[in-house]
């Protein structure tokens, strides 16, 4: 009996989150490939997204809530994949640490001729997701600061620096 | 020239337009989250069936203590059976694996200081309390260890610091799921040479492990100040993330 019930939640929460995942999945995969410039890195981030949220379902009320907690949870894995790599790569020294930033490879890998795409792959990895967070979605330096867990001086620190990099790179494509 | 927030909004609309819409669940995904809610709800469980279990094995020997039955009575038994201890109390300890830890550091005066996160990424509630370890490692993942000499010491929680009211529950830090306790940090002249120029670290936490936290985020060692004097890391006790300033 017990058994019954429990298998029949389980049923409607992987019902109920194939249902979120049709509605988000497009948002949540579009705000991974933003972050990571990697189309197939950004589908596993967010099915690992989702697998993750699996589990906080039966707390879930707002649907709302739910929103902003993939978008935290997309934007927190796509940082630990980058930090996973980058310690693989101290580890191995294949690469010397005078070359682009280790965090900037998957979009750099594209062969992307926008000279914009490639300067934003050569940001430090927080301060690309606060672009995307500011300029993409649209959100305000609380929601950032909320998003990315700093300060919101933080926030306004990270977008300035890299939009002032941008801005230095673009200007030394032009020449 | 445009400004480059305008040429940011169009590239960003560019590039998320290349995304293809998804028009199935892909069967990995139900599979996975099946193998997920299922241990979820397992680990539920055994946690309801364990404190069901004390509920009432406790009552029991509160209806025993009552009757004066052998096995309630005493005054050591009648102490076991008071009322059971504060929530924060009875939940577990957070374990390495149950959290992830990131930094929110910038440099000041010569420093870099801010606050290490400790974010509760399981489903289930827990707690953390007292100093965590803290131990710095050269590229090869090692403790940096020779010439590359530094020290940890304790200092105050930040709403002592900011003569804030005690959080409630401290020093334990109850953590729900999702929810993060922050820890002081503070951090002076680093001359680490070798592969421990800028060297990654690790949190310990009390009784349950290492939780690696690998890199600074982009934040760079605080400044060389001079080979001869000390690097000291300063850090803080576990306290609720909110006590921070924003």
């Amino acid at each position: 009996m017990l058994h019954e019930v429990t298998e029949r939640r389980e049923r409607t929460r992987v019902g109920r989150l194939g249902e979120l995942y049709l509605r988000y999945a497009d948002d949540a995969t579009r705000l991974a490939y933003l972050l990571t410039g990697d189309r197939a890195l950004a589908e596993d981030l967010v099915q690992d997204a989702f697998v993750r949220l699996a589990g906080r379902l039966a707390h879930l009320r707002d649907e709302g809530a739910f929103e902003a907690y993939l978008r935290r949870t997309v934007v927190n894995l796509s940082r630990s994949y980058f930090r996973r790599r980058k310690v693989e790569r101290s580890y191995l020294q294949r690469h010397p640490p005078a070359g682009p930033s280790a965090e900037a490879a998957p979009i750099a890998q594209l062969g992307d001729r926008d000279a914009l795409w490639r300067a934003l792959a050569g940001l430090p990895q927080r301060q690309r997701a606060a672009l995307v967070l500011r300029f993409y979605e649209d959100l305000s330096e609380r929601q950032i600061a909320d998003v990315l867990r700093c300060p919101i001086g933080t926030v306004k620190s990270l977008v300035s620096r890299g939009l002032s990099t941008l801005r230095t790179r673009m200007d030394g494509e032009e020449r | 020239m445009t400004d480059v927030d305008d040429e940011l909004r169009a590239l960003f609309e560019r590039k998320a337009r290349e995304v293809p819409p998804h028009s199935e669940v892909p069967p990995a995904l139900r599979r996975r989250s099946r193998v997920r809610i299922a241990s979820t709800g397992a680990v539920a469980l055994v946690v309801v069936l364990v404190l069901g279990g004390g509920v009432v094995g406790a009552l029991q020997l509160v209806n025993r203590a009552g009757r004066g039955e052998p096995g309630g009575g005493g005054s050591g038994m009648v102490a076991s059976t008071s009322p059971p201890p504060a929530t924060g109390a009875a939940l577990p300890r957070c374990t390495s694996g149950q959290v992830r830890v990131d930094a929110s550091l910038g440099g000041a005066m010569g420093s870099v200081e801010g606050a290490i996160l400790v974010s509760n990424y399981s489903s289930t509630r827990c707690t953390l309390q007292g100093y965590p370890g803290l131990t710095l490692l050269g590229a090869d993942l090692s403790p940096v260890a020779g010439q590359n000499r530094y020290g940890v010491r304790r200092t105050e929680p930040q709403w002592q610091a900011n003569a804030l009211p005690t959080p409630a529950g401290w020093p334990v830090v109850t953590l729900k799921p999702g929810a993060a306790a922050s820890i002081r940090f503070r951090w002076s002249n680093w001359c680490g040479t070798g592969n421990a120029a800028t060297p990654l670290w690790k949190i310990r936490i009390p009784g349950s492990g290492e939780a690696p936290v690998y890199g600074m985020d982009g934040t760079q060692p605080p400044p060389c100040n001079g080979p001869g004097l000390p690097s000291t890391i300063w850090i803080g006790p576990f306290e609720p993330a909110r006590a921070l300033p924003r």
